[in-house]
């Protein structure tokens, strides 16, 4: 049984919802400063109307930082989240008590349909913190009366030890953690077959092939789930998966996905691959409007066998933009780039490289040794290398090992660096 | 007044052949290498190079793609007894010097202690080793 009634509505009736929705959505917006001038509410009579309206994008929200985008005054918010920004500062999303019920309704329904009920033990292993997977997760699973085990990330054998005495029958991480935690397992000595009591496992924030995910569902005996989301949305929970296929049901009642050409915005058809672009329906402290998430993907809505009617998403699987992920967190260069031109020993001759470290990603960040830099001082330099390392960390969330290397050795093309080199195989 | 012994630092990574090319450079500019050292490292380290013409050595890395630079480091004459080495360190930790580093030029029947210090203080300490007895050398001297 679907958690929520919205999630089988026959056609007609979804389309009614989403047009009063929509026209809800854009009474509250246009008095905002930022789309007031934009729209033109009157050229909106249905749901079908949308692609008339203006595109927002993630620059917006960063030229509108903090929050210029809101739609009620901060006496309503309850809750501030914020994510990776493509420069120095992060992506600031916010809720009033409203949205928090929406966003707890949809990962219950992810949750559903797994088939967990409030007899679960939920090892929730997604960062808690300012980005919104930990606390997603965890409120979702409150509205099911599931015990959740706070765990966040980190802590590897820790978290190996309460997942095999607390016996947890579900878990949340990334795709990769999955695999680095059964890895570490078996180095620790545990039988994963017998002295773990998982069953489902949902994963996300970072792409995985099929096969990846066969692979984790066969190691732990587990049913794989995906969650999807993004913060400008909601945070987890825009989209999962049922038990039928590794396709991903939208709760597109509350969530409108459209799936775009990147370069020229054109609205594409059912099984064309695309940005995915979706507006918020019934957000009211930050709703947005045909938000361009920068994932690729393809959308259908052929009928599903579990009996939910909501449009169905692949699994990302590209980027637009030059967007890196690594172990969940999202990386725009363009952040690495800012840190480095504000450090003064730095060239920007310089090369990011993403790399496999056992199932984890590692993100290493080449320098080129200069003569500004050069220096008989080896501590000086091991030096420059950790207070930079710290730079990184501060604003990517990520540690970054920094490697110097000789002069004129990064690769160039037509000049210029070639800024980011991914060396991982997904 | 001789200048001190001019040392040339270069930035070497810690790769397969690294240290090879680099001294094959040098060696080909027929450019006489007095002494070496490079200690271990994770990535990258830094060679240090004494020889008879630091700035054509210098300028021949550069023209490769090398980054480097020239320090002065603090040569004494070594006196072959033992305690020679102790006699010095000693009279250096006494007044105040902080000893970065040293590592010696040897040459048959004598030698050169070199003793990398803070900068700025090559004169201080060559006038207390001079006032007790020990012969400070310069770059002329190798």
């Amino acid at each position: 049984m679907p958690y929520s009634h919205e999630e089988t509505l026959e056609s007609n009736a979804l389309k009614g919802l989403q047009s009063k929705r929509l026209k809800e959505t854009l009474q509250r917006v246009k008095k905002t400063p930022f789309y007031k001038d934009k729209i033109d509410i009157n050229q909106i009579k249905s749901i079908d109307d949308i692609s008339k309206l203006p595109f927002t994008t993630k620059k917006d929200l960063r030229d509108n930082y903090p929050f210029g985008l809101l739609c009620v005054p901060m006496d309503e918010i309850v809750r501030i989240h914020s994510s990776s920004g493509t420069t120095g500062k992060p992506t600031v999303v916010a809720y009033n008590e409203h949205d928090m019920n929406v966003w707890a309704e949809v990962i219950a329904r992810a949750y559903t349909m797994a088939g967990l009920t409030s007899k679960d033990i939920l090892h929730n292993a997604t960062g808690y913190g300012l980005f919104t997977g930990g606390l997603g997760f965890h409120d979702g699973a409150e509205l099911l009366k599931i015990a959740v085990v706070p765990s966040s990330t980190g802590f590897t054998s820790r978290q190996l030890m309460i997942l095999k005495d607390f016996q947890a029958t579900a878990m949340t991480g990334t795709p990769s953690f999955a695999l680095h935690l059964a890895e570490k397992a078996k180095v620790e000595g545990y039988d994963i077959k017998n002295d773990f009591a998982l069953k489902v496992g949902f994963f996300g924030a970072e792409p995985a092939s099929d096969g990846l995910k066969d692979e984790i569902a066969r190691i732990w005996g587990i049913d794989y789930h995906e969650i999807y989301g993004l913060s400008e949305i909601v945070g987890p929970g825009v989209a999962s998966s049922c038990k039928c296929s590794k396709l991903l049901h939208i709760n597109e009642d509350h969530f409108y996905p459209e799936i775009i050409n990147p370069q020229t915005g054109e609205v594409l058809n059912d099984g064309e691959a695309g940005e995915l672009v979706v507006t918020t329906l019934t957000k009211e402290a930050l709703p947005v409007l045909r938000y361009r998430t920068g994932d690729i993907t393809t959308l259908t809505h052929k009928k599903c066998e579990c009996g939910r009617t909501t449009a169905r998403m692949k699994s990302v699987f590209g980027r637009s933009d030059d967007m890196l992920v690594v172990n969940g967190v999202n990386v725009f260069p363009s952040q690495i780039e800012h840190v480095l031109s504000q450090n003064k020993h730095i060239t920007l001759n310089y090369q990011i490289i993403a790399k496999k470290k056992g199932y984890l990603d590692k993100l290493e960040l080449d320098v080129e040794m200069n003569q500004t830099l050069m220096s008989d001082d080896i501590s000086k330099l091991e030096k420059i290398k950790k207070e930079l390392q710290a730079e990184l960390l501060n604003a990517l969330y990520i540690n970054v090992d920094i490697k110097l290397v000789k002069p004129n050795t990064i690769e160039r093309s037509e000049g210029k660096a070639k800024r980011i080199k991914d060396e991982r195989m997904s | 007044m001789s200048k001190h012994i001019q040392q040339l630092s270069v930035f070497i990574e810690n790769k397969s052949g690294e240290l090879k090319n680099i001294i094959n450079l040098i060696s080909k500019q027929d450019i006489s290498i007095k002494s070496i050292m490079v200690a271990d490292s994770t990535d990258f380290s830094i060679l240090r190079i004494i020889c008879d013409d630091v700035q054509s050595a210098s300028n021949i890395l550069n023209s490769h793609g090398a980054s480097s630079t020239i320090t002065e480091v603090l040569g004494v004459s070594i006196k072959d007894f033992t305690g020679s080495f102790a006699q010095v360190v000693g009279i250096l930790c006494d007044n105040g010097f902080n000893i970065k580093y040293t590592y010696t030029v040897n040459e048959i029947g004598n030698g050169i202690f070199v003793f990398k210090l803070e900068d700025n203080e090559l004169e201080r300490a060559k006038e207390i080793l001079t006032s007790k007895g020990i012969e400070v050398v310069g770059q002329e001297d190798l």
